[in-house]
């Protein structure tokens, strides 16, 4: 019974992908939103899902709302190209821009390095290795020939590195997905020097730049922007990524 | 003597002083006043008060005082000595509103109490009054010789002097202000000029007060004036001395009919008063108020105007500098746009450049030099631009356009200048800069493109969870830990029993052995040679099968000879050992041998067992 309606849910999922690009293709966006909407709704999703929907609310010219579908999907699946080219369009048309200050190098290539695969793919990785690791072990403890013997400990060896990299990197990508602390701006804002209104205003920020929440007091997030800069803000004025 | 009795008259007169009443009384200078005329208002006092403020002076404004004066007289009549002191507060008020005006009580404090004078009722009018001022002065026959030259040019005329006798009054036809303009319709964006002219036929000593149109809907540029010379003019046959005030060039900022509102002046006229003293006639000065009547200007709108037109009127020209045709990348170019001729320069921006992306352009600097003249202004204006070539390669800089209405063939003229085409020679670092000029101007280049088109498949997964979070990848770890368990006991089960075959074997080898050797004995004592023999060999085979843990099926002599090297037995035992079975064949078939010889054999066979159960552990 339970398969049964899942699977005839699946087919109006179906359904909705193909009405949702109709819309699109049509120029509808809101409408092909709607269809995306209700995917989400039913608690499905995807990097490719996110990207769509970005792409919709990049047409409708709500770049805030594309920024942040973007950022998701990339989120999902790093390796999006196109999330990532179409992000870059949507950032050009913010009204700030922010310099980005640099990363140094053994940041810039962890970050790489994790996002060079999704977390599902390390993960999988991970258990070949594994795999790969007990065969090893079992040559060595049951083969007589010599020769075999040698080889299977020494890539057992390798294939135990390889595991718990993986491992790792499967983990931190994982923990990217769920515990980002990334926002997005929503609506434009002064950010202030300590979380009331009094405060003295420290700088604005616009729709669709992405910020990075450091800490919360109250309805207050204390953001800090990729320049550097760092304030407070109120919660209503951004969204989490997460 | 003489001293002391003055003393005693001023103390004596202090007394009388504080004796006397308070009194406090105001006064103005006149009673109907017009408006924007000045008055006089004095308060009196007999004491000297601490302090005096003003009533309600609503419709006047003060603009001068309060000045104080005090005057003492002392008389003295039939021997009584009387005294009066006098402290007089004198404020001026201008009238700003026409009604029935009162001057409220003002207040003073004499000795801590409060006194207050009385109220003073003015009538403001519309019409200026002419008034008299104050003090008149007599007529100074010295003045004809130092006086101001308007004065001595206005004497020498002799006009205006209505009888020899009688006084004079100013009119509204003596003194008046005019704003004459050069034209009355005009096309927008054209200028006129408008110069604001003094007519007097009356001597005048000053101007008190002008006041310039604020020309709103105008832009305007005053002209300078080389002098400010009185010159003479009919107006209705009557002669006047004219003044040109101001002089501007004015360039409406509407269409329509647009006004200059009026210009205001206040001066005082000298006039006489028809007596006459011993030195001459006596003359009264008199304030003059005059308002410019109202100029009305048609302005028309220009034609449908060209999408680039900012609203330059005139004649223009447009010139770039030299900017050369080749530069290196990185070095900053001038780019210098000259606009010059005759017209409205004010509203003409800085021309557009149509540089390409690979430039960098900076806001431009602007100078002019731009004279006002009488008809329009001329000059030029220029804007110095910087740009930055951050490629190398030849490049067009496209032209400049710039477009005007010209006034002579009232149509649309667009000028521009030639294409200007560069090389820029690339640079030694030339990779950095174009990193740098990436991230400044990227946006021009990817505001051209568009973005990618949506997924056709979008792999949707329910309620996605990261596989390491979901606990599917420690199923799969420890599902392949426990196969890798169960496979390693059941190998290790399987190879231990295999190796506890081989070790019970190999101990019971030598007593299986025994066994055989002691039946082979029991043979040789019964004689039965046959039996004997098979034994002996069976006992030598079973022994190597079982110690060396070769099969019985794979026992050959050179299998053993090798199983015996492996494990190093000594080369004449293993000889011994495969010459003996080799002895117990041959004998096995060929049964010509006597006891001693079976006897020898078991010996040595026992000997060879013995020793290879030393030597093999």
């Amino acid at each position: 019974m339970i398969f049964v309606s899942a699977g005839i849910f699946a087919n109006t999922v179906d359904n909705y992908v193909d009405s949702a690009l109709n819309r699109y293709n049509q120029k509808d966006y809101l409408g092909a939103l709607a269809y995306y909407d209700t995917i989400q709704n039913h608690e499905y999703s995807s990097s490719n899902l996110y990207f769509n929907m970005a792409n919709c609310y990049y047409r409708i010219n709500d770049i805030a709302n594309a920024v942040y579908y973007y950022e998701k999907a990339l989120l999902l699946n790093p390796d999006n190209e196109d999330a990532k080219y179409n992000l870059n369009i949507a950032n050009s048309r913010l009204k700030l821009k922010v310099e980005v200050l640099p990363i140094p190098f053994y940041k810039r290539w962890e970050t790489k390095l994790v996002q060079s695969m999704s977390s599902d793919s390390w993960a999988i990785l991970s258990i070949i290795a594994f795999a790969l690791v007990l065969l090893c072990v079992a040559i060595y403890l049951f083969v007589n020939v010599l020769s075999l013997r040698k080889a299977g400990f020494f890539i057992a060896i390798i294939m135990f590195v390889v595991f718990i990299f993986s491992m790792i990197m499967a983990f931190k990508s994982a923990k990217q997905i769920t515990e980002t602390n990334d926002a997005i701006v929503y609506t434009e804002t002064f950010v202030k020097s300590s979380p009331d209104n009094d405060s003295q205003n420290l700088f604005s920020v616009c729709e669709g730049l992405k910020v990075e929440v450091t800490d919360s007091v109250n309805s207050w997030y204390n953001i800090k922007l990729q320049d550097g800069k760092q304030g407070w803000t109120e919660s209503a004025a951004i969204r989490m990524l997460k | 003597m003489k001293r002391i009795s003055i003393t005693i008259i001023f103390v004596l007169a202090a007394i009388c002083a504080f004796s006397q009443n308070v009194t406090f009384t105001g006064k103005t200078s006149a009673s109907v006043v017009g408006v924007g005329q000045r008055i006089q208002l004095q308060y009196d006092l007999n004491q000297s008060p601490s302090s005096v403020e003003l009533g309600n002076i609503s419709g006047f404004k003060v603009v001068g005082g309060p000045s104080q004066s005090t005057s003492t007289s002392i008389s003295i009549v039939n021997g009584r000595t009387t005294q009066s002191r006098t402290v007089s507060y004198t404020y001026v008020l201008e009238a700003t509103s026409e009604g029935d005006k009162t001057i409220g009580a003002a207040t003073a404090v004499v000795d801590g109490k409060k006194y207050s004078s009385n109220t003073i009722s003015v009538k403001v009018q519309k019409e200026p009054v002419t008034q008299q001022s104050r003090q008149s002065s007599s007529y100074d026959p010295f003045d004809e010789f130092f006086g101001s030259p308007s004065q001595s040019q206005h004497r020498s005329a002799g006009i205006n002097q209505q009888s020899a006798s009688g006084a004079q009054t100013v009119s509204k036809d003596d003194v008046f202000i005019r704003v004459n303009v050069s034209k009355n319709s005009l096309v927008k964006g054209d200028c006129l000029t408008a110069v604001i002219k003094l007519y007097t036929c009356v001597d005048l000593v000053s101007i008190t007060d002008y006041k310039a149109p604020s020309f709103n809907n105008f832009y305007a540029e005053e002209i300078e004036q080389t002098q400010n010379t009185w010159q003479r003019e009919v107006v209705n046959g009557k002669t006047y001395n004219v003044s040109v005030l101001n002089k501007y060039l004015l360039y409406p900022r509407m269409s329509g009919s647009v006004e200059i509102e009026p210009a205001e002046i206040k001066c005082i006229a000298r006039v006489r008063t028809g007596q006459r003293s011993f030195w001459g006639y006596v003359y009264d000065n008199v304030e003059v108020r005059a308002i410019s009547p109202k100029v009305t200007l048609n302005v028309e709108n220009l034609p449908q105007a060209p999408a680039d037109f900012c609203g330059a009127v005139g004649n223009f020209k447009i010139n770039i500098s030299n900017v050369g045709d080749s530069a290196s990348v990185n070095e900053a170019i001038s780019y210098k746009v000259t606009i010059s001729g005759e017209g409205n320069f004010n509203v003409i921006d800085a021309p557009k450049l149509n540089c390409p992306n690979e430039f960098e352009q900076y806001d431009p600097v602007v100078s002019q030099k731009i004279k006002t003249t009488d008809s329009n202004m001329s000059g030029s204006k220029t804007w110095e631009y910087t740009i930055i070539p951050r490629y190398g390669g030849d490049f067009n800089l496209g032209n400049i356009s710039f477009t005007y209405f010209d006034k002579n063939s009232k149509s649309y003229k667009t000028i521009s200048t030639d294409d200007v085409v560069i090389s820029v020679r690339k640079g030694a670092d030339d990779n950095t800069v174009v990193r740098e000029y990436n991230s400044q101007n990227g946006v021009q280049y990817i505001n051209d493109e568009d973005i990618r088109f949506v997924k056709t498949k979008l792999n949707l997964v329910a309620s996605y969870v990261p596989m390491v979070f979901s606990g599917t990848y420690f199923i799969w770890i420890i599902g392949l830990l426990i196969v890798f368990v169960v496979l390693v006991i059941l190998m290790h089960k399987k190879i231990r029993n295999q190796q506890d075959v081989e070790l019970m074997k190999r101990k019971k080898a030598s007593k299986v052995s025994r066994k055989r050797l002691k039946q082979a004995n029991k043979f040789m004592q019964q004689g039965n040679k046959t039996e004997f023999y098979k034994e002996i060999i069976r006992a030598l085979w079973g022994y190597a099968s079982d110690k060396l843990g070769i099969p019985t099926a794979n026992l050959t002599k050179d299998n053993v000879s090798q199983a015996f090297a492996e494990r190093n037995v000594n080369e004449e035992l293993a000889h011994n050992f495969l010459e003996l079975i080799e002895t117990c064949e041959f004998a096995h078939f060929v049964s010509a041998h006597d006891d001693n010889e079976m006897q020898n054999i078991y010996r040595d066979t026992v000997k060879v067992i013995e020793q290879l159960e030393e030597n093999i552990k």
